[in-house]
């Protein structure tokens, strides 16, 4: 079905999706990169990929930094283009794409704001995906209820923020708690968002936003070992959309190191390799760059097939792993870790 | 023994034939050896000079890791800079003196370079300086400005609460757009604004809490003032952020805001974008310190800017009186400082073009100077690079002159080098052969020496084109068109013209010949704008209509004759009785297609003739007989014939009384060719012992198939076997001379490889050879038909225009019959119409779609006969060219 009439609204914006995806820097580019002596090296090799001259008109010491700025502006410029030429119901998806990115925001600012960080440096912190018009006001707020009252009540974080009004005072913990809970229900509503839509689209973000669910559980189990966090409370954080819904999920609340963690997701092929090294032992890559290469897979998957939204997130996601990788390869060479640089992950 | 250079040369001169645009130049290897010290010297005359193309000896180092790459970042962020201060002097509407001859640039040494470079970071960091002292001035005068608006506006506030001290019904009609007051608050504010004590003494602004208008100071003062904790906060904010503020301090409120706001009509310029922001006033009523605390807060985070606004009117004029003058005073230094920064720019924009080239220049220089090899110990820099022969002597005589500027005690020297690598492609083009050399260029760049098609493009290109184009009215409207650019050339030729101008323009000359080589086949087929001329001239007599009898088909027919058999057909082009006799199209299409298959054919052949050429000057003599003599038999044997057989039966007399027959249809011929060969049916008999030269043809075109696809592989092969064997022979005579052979052996290895030899295989050669065969007999058929298109499109453009004057003229304007004064004014208006339609219509789109066509009949049916297009083209190093793409960079920018 989606093949009769996905193009009518769509086919525009996938054709574009498409052309972006065809810009995002393949391996040998990446070769040449981790060749560069000097961050003018790196900026010289940019100029020749899709990103063009947008390093130009910076002044000549570069920093890490600023090349991160500008890649996420450009990564900016194409989402918002896709945005705004989109028709409903692809612009609901993209704007669903952008919760996430508020969230963390939310929770920045949150943080910041309880150690006294400068307001104005927070902001300009915050990941302009997320960005929304109140977010400033959140740093006036002291606790949950009038966060909630404030500024969340007009936001589409609100439904996600009601279910954590519980938590009465802003701790640290606390703000782990609130950061997960809204990521779980947020999981939780875009995937059943993304059913409703049903088809290619449905399938494609299914996968995707299970491995998501999945990987923000075990990461969940690993990170509250020795906090004070309760079993209970740690089962209430785990999303309930992914594939270990429901049997891993319950063993996974029973895990108490990391060893059970193994145990429990024994019989989950994908992710029982991926404790196969062992993320204590000295291995090469550590869980969390194989989870980014899962999920790399993941996107780059969501390209083969066509008339669905699922490819939008995924260009971003590419896109946001290629700006690691050419920040990390930044970093590398600005501080003269050479040994290190081939640590990115390659994308195509 | 050994030649002298110049004696080389001279050789070598002698041995050149002559330019022309039937084969490429002739190119020599040159191979440079440059002392390094005077190597950037003579990089630069060279570009100067601008006739070496250089060779990339580096070709496996990568791009960041060659010698000079240090220089060239430098460079390139001075030409960052010039960028810069570019956009600068655009954004101030300062204009840029342009460069117009390369040749004004000095020869530039590197300390030229070096204070150039440091003239232009000077001025960067000058302007940088001054642009940041305007920007500060700009946002010191921002919230000046600002500040001035809060006042009036709550001058408008106070004064509408002074009144509600009087009439508490009045409602608000004034500026202020929106009211949130309960009367509770209102209350306050009626005692609030009522204090208009005199506190000329009290210094509001100098207190702590700026921000914050303290009415319980006032209070003290003047005593009339209720004890109330309420405060107020004013300010400025971007329209944009206004609802979102509001509904956050409605929030934090909990509903109780009390906030008016007035809109700043003029926009703001925002010192940090220049761009310009529409603002808002707003002033926010609210109880208790930490309330207040909170809504300064929040309106700082959200991009406002806070003022402190005095409650008494007194002080309120008094501060803006102060405000007033003040931003009299920062105007004007805001004003000297922007004349000096544009004075600046003005100085600098009138050479900023020179410093742009000069910089580019130099980037190209090293570009130029990364290709070529270092030797070891430094001494010499070690270049390659292709030059036109002709060009030698005075690349010598650079060498020459640098020797003598440089007074180092080595002079640069070259060697001629004899190679087996394939030279680029130079061919000799004027501005008016350029043009269509791109029209064979597009296709591909000719292989080195090949036979250039370019040069018979320029004939046949336009002529192809005006048959299918053929109207002498739309050909004098075209030829007019491109007579145009060409007059007008030297005005154009600098200008940037709009793209689809420039394209026309680039295409003048083209443009002019299509126009004429129209009006020559308008001629012909007698189409004046559709309508035929020369009417008179016609040989047929017609019948008088009156003087028939009244029949049906007579009335329908006026039919004409040739008088007298023996009068002769008129002598140029068609006949003007033709043109709307009711069986003009039979004619003209049969006619049409005749000459179409004609000239395609004759195109065709011609184009196989070529071949003979290539083959003569590059003697390969083995493929005359192997591939030219079977290739134009194939061709010839079939639709060379029947290229005869409609030339003959042209000039057949039919209506004498000896004739042969009824004329018979060719294509009965064609087909009967194949299918019973050697027979001929009588009704179909032209000449006499036809069908015996139908089968001798036949048999001919059988034959010339296995020729063409056996005879080039197996003569490649015998030759294959002889070569080897020489070679194996050479080499072992060369393993046994190696020692010898170590004359200029500094740096053996540097230069590119010669190419080698591919080894024979007779397998690849047969496939080839085969799908060769394949598809030059198929094409003898396909491209013949293929040139039909020339008879379609002729079709359709007489066709096309005859409609449009039709409908335009005969159905509408000629039939109107409103009185000779509105008869004449409709004509006129619909002679527009018509006049725009033919432009758009015919000339445009017609023209655009024949010129493809013609295209097709060039790349495909013509230069594939015989054109090899496997070359590259001849790029020399020149400051001009890199002048003139700087220009065309400007142009985007």
């Amino acid at each position: 079905m989606e093949a009769i009439d996905f193009n009518v609204d769509n086919g525009y914006l996938e054709g574009i999706v498409r052309g972006f995806k065809g810009g995002i820097i393949t391996n040998n580019v990446y070769t040449n990169l981790t060749q560069c002596e000097t961050l003018e090296d790196l900026k010289l090799q940019l100029s020749s990929t899709d990103y063009g001259n947008f390093l130009q008109n910076e002044p000549s010491p570069l920093s890490t930094s600023t090349i991160s700025e500008k890649c996420l502006e450009r990564l900016m410029d194409d989402f918002e283009y896709l945005r705004a030429n989109s028709v409903e119901p692809l612009t609901t998806f993209l704007d669903y794409i952008t919760y996430g990115y508020m969230i963390d925001n939310v929770i920045l600012l949150i943080t910041g704001t309880l150690h006294e960080r400068d307001t104005h440096e927070l902001l300009e912190k915050c990941h302009p995906l997320g960005a929304f018009e109140s977010m400033p006001a959140l740093c006036i707020a002291t606790n949950v209820n009038e966060l909630y009252n404030t500024v969340l009540i007009e936001t589409p974080l609100a439904p996600y923020f009601e279910k954590c009004l519980s938590a009465e005072d802003l701790h640290e913990v606390d703000i782990e708690i609130i950061r997960n809970k809204l990521y779980k229900a947020y999981i939780e509503d875009f995937y059943n968002y993304c059913q409703k839509i049903g088809g290619p689209t449905a399938e494609v973000m299914g996968e995707i936003l299970q491995f998501e669910a999945d990987r923000r559980a075990i990461n969940i189990t690993i990170n509250s070992f020795d906090t004070e966090l309760s079993k209970e409370e740690r089962a209430k954080l785990y999303p309930e959309n992914g594939l270990l819904y429901p049997e891993g999920i319950s063993k996974l609340s029973k895990c108490d190191d990391i060893e059970q963690v193994k145990m429990a997701l024994d019989t989950y092929h994908d992710y029982a390799a991926m404790f196969d090294n062992g993320p204590n032992q000295s291995a090469e890559k550590s869980l969390e760059d194989k989870f980014f290469e899962r999920e790399v897979h993941l996107n780059k998957r969501s390209f083969e097939q066509q008339f669905h939204f699922g490819q939008f997130y995924s260009y971003l996601k590419l896109k946001e792993q290629e700006v690691r990788n050419i920040v990390w390869i930044a970093e590398c060479i600005a501080q003269n870790q050479k040994d290190k640089i081939n640590n990115y992950i390659p994308i195509f | 023994m050994a030649k002298t250079k110049m004696e080389e040369i001279e050789e070598i001169e002698k041995s050149l034939g002559q330019q022309s645009l039937f084969r490429s130049e002739d190119m020599s290897l040159l191979h440079f050896y440059i002392p390094s010290e005077i190597g950037h010297l003579t990089i630069r005359k060279l570009g100067q000079l601008g006739v070496v193309q250089f060779n990339d000896l580096n070709y496996e180092v990568n791009a960041f890791q060659r010698t000079f790459v240090e220089e060239i970042r430098k460079l390139q962020n001075i030409y960052t800079n010039i960028q810069y201060l570019k956009k600068q002097i655009a954004s101030e509407d300062i204009p840029m003196k342009e460069l117009t001859k390369v040749n004004e640039l000095p020869l530039m040494s590197k300390n030229d370079i070096d204070e150039l470079a440091r003239k232009i970071q000077d001025a960067r960091t000058k302007l940088d300086d001054m642009i940041e002292s305007r920007k500060n001035l700009r946002s010191q005068l921002l919230l000046l400005i600002e500040e001035k608006y809060v006042i009036t506006e709550s001058n408008y506030f106070f004064e509408e609460i002074d009144s509600r001290n009087v009439d508490l019904e009045d409602e608000n009609k004034d500026k202020v757009m929106r009211n949130n007051l309960n009367l509770d608050n209102l209350a306050n504010e009626k005692k609030l604004g009522s204090s208009t004590s005199n506190n000329n003494n009290n210094s509001v602004v100098n207190s702590d809490e700026k921000l914050i208008g303290d009415p319980d100071n006032q209070e003290q003062e003047s005593g009339t003032i209720n004890k109330s904790n309420l405060k107020y906060i004013a300010g400025v904010i971007p329209r944009k952020t206004m609802g979102v503020f509001e509904r956050i301090l409605w929030r934090i409120l909990r509903g109780n805001l009390c906030m008016n706001y007035s809109e700043i009509e003029e926009p703001l310029q925002d010192p940090e974008t220049d761009q310009k922001v529409e603002k808002n006033v707003f002033i926010i009523f609210a109880h208790g310190d930490a309330m207040i605390q909170k809504i300064k807060r929040v309106a700082e985070l959200m991009g406002a800017n806070l003022y402190n606004i005095d409650v008494d009117q007194e002080v309120r004029r008094e501060n803006s009186l102060k405000i007033f003058s003040k931003i009299e005073e920062i105007h004007n230094v805001h004003q000297a400082t922007q004349n000096s920064i544009i004075n600046d720019l003005r100085s600098i924009g009138n050479e900023i073009e020179t410093w742009q080239a000069a910089i580019a220049e130099e980037i190209g220089v090293y570009e130029i100077m990364n290709m070529c090899n270092v030797e070891v110990n430094n001494r010499f820099m070690i270049g390659e690079g292709w030059c036109p022969s002709q060009k030698l002597r005075e690349v010598k005589n650079t060498f020459k002159e640098i020797a003598e500027i440089s007074k180092a005690e080595t002079e640069p020297i070259f060697e001629i080098v004899k190679t087996n690598r394939e030279p680029p492609t130079h061919q000799l083009t004027n501005k008016m052969t350029n043009c269509f050399q791109n029209i064979v260029d597009a296709y591909g760049i000719a292989k080195y020496k090949e036979v250039n098609p370019g040069i018979y493009t320029i004939v046949t290109f336009p002529f192809l084109f005006a048959v299918m184009f053929g109207d002498s009215g739309h050909g004098i409207l075209m030829a007019l068109s491109g007579f145009a650019f060409i007059y007008f050339e030297k005005n154009l030729m600098g200008k940037k013209l709009n793209e689809i101008i420039a394209m026309a323009f680039s295409g003048r000359y083209v443009i002019f010949l299509m126009g004429l080589f129209s009006i020559y086949t308008g001629l012909i087929y007698n189409d004046f704008f559709s309508k035929t001329f020369l009417y008179p001239l016609t040989r047929f007599t017609f019948e008088d209509a009156d003087s028939i009898t009244t029949t049906e088909e007579n009335m329908k027919t006026v039919r004409g004759k040739l008088p007298d058999p023996n009068y002769r057909a008129i002598g140029f082009g068609i006949d003007p009785g033709w043109i709307d006799s009711e069986n003009a199209l039979i004619f003209l299409n049969s006619y049409k297609m005749k000459i179409s298959i004609i000239f395609g054919v004759i195109h065709m052949l011609f184009g196989i003739i070529l071949n003979l050429c290539n083959y003569i000057h590059f003697k390969e003599y083995y493929l005359i007989v192997c591939k030219f003599i079977p290739e134009f038999l194939m061709l010839s044997s079939i639709f060379g014939y029947l290229c005869f057989m409609i030339m003959y039966k042209w000039c057949y007399d039919w209506y004498s009384p000896n004739a042969i027959g009824e004329p018979p249809s060719l294509l009965n011929t064609l087909i009967f060719l194949f299918m019973s060969p050697g027979e001929i049916n009588d009704k179909d008999l032209l000449f006499k012992g036809q069908g015996t030269v139908q089968l001798i043809l036949l048999i001919i075109f059988i034959i010339t198939i296995p020729w063409l696809l056996l005879a080039k592989p197996f003569v490649l092969r015998s030759r294959a076997k002889k070569f080897e064997e020489e070679l194996e022979a050479k080499e072992k005579e060369e393993s046994n001379n190696t020692n010898k052979n170590e004359v200029i052996d500094v740096v053996p290895d540097v230069f590119i490889p010669e190419d080698k030899p591919q080894k024979f295989s007779m397998a690849d050669c047969i496939i080839n050879q085969g799908v060769h065969t394949i598809e030059f007999t198929l094409n003898c058929i396909s491209n013949t038909a293929s040139y039909l298109r020339l008879w379609a499109l002729s079709l359709a453009h007489s066709q096309l225009s005859h409609v449009l004057y039709n409908m335009l003229f005969e159905t509408i304007a000629f039939k109107l019959n409103l009185g000779v004064f509105l008869d004449s004014i409709v004509i006129f208006l619909i002679f527009g119409a018509w006049f725009a339609l033919t432009v758009a219509i015919m000339l445009i789109m017609e023209g655009l779609s024949a010129f493809l066509h013609a295209l097709r009949l060039h790349w495909v049916e013509f230069n594939g006969k015989f054109y090899i297009g496997s070359g590259y083209k001849y790029y020399p190093f020149s400051f001009e060219r890199i002048w003139k793409s700087e220009r065309k960079k400007g142009g985007t920018n």
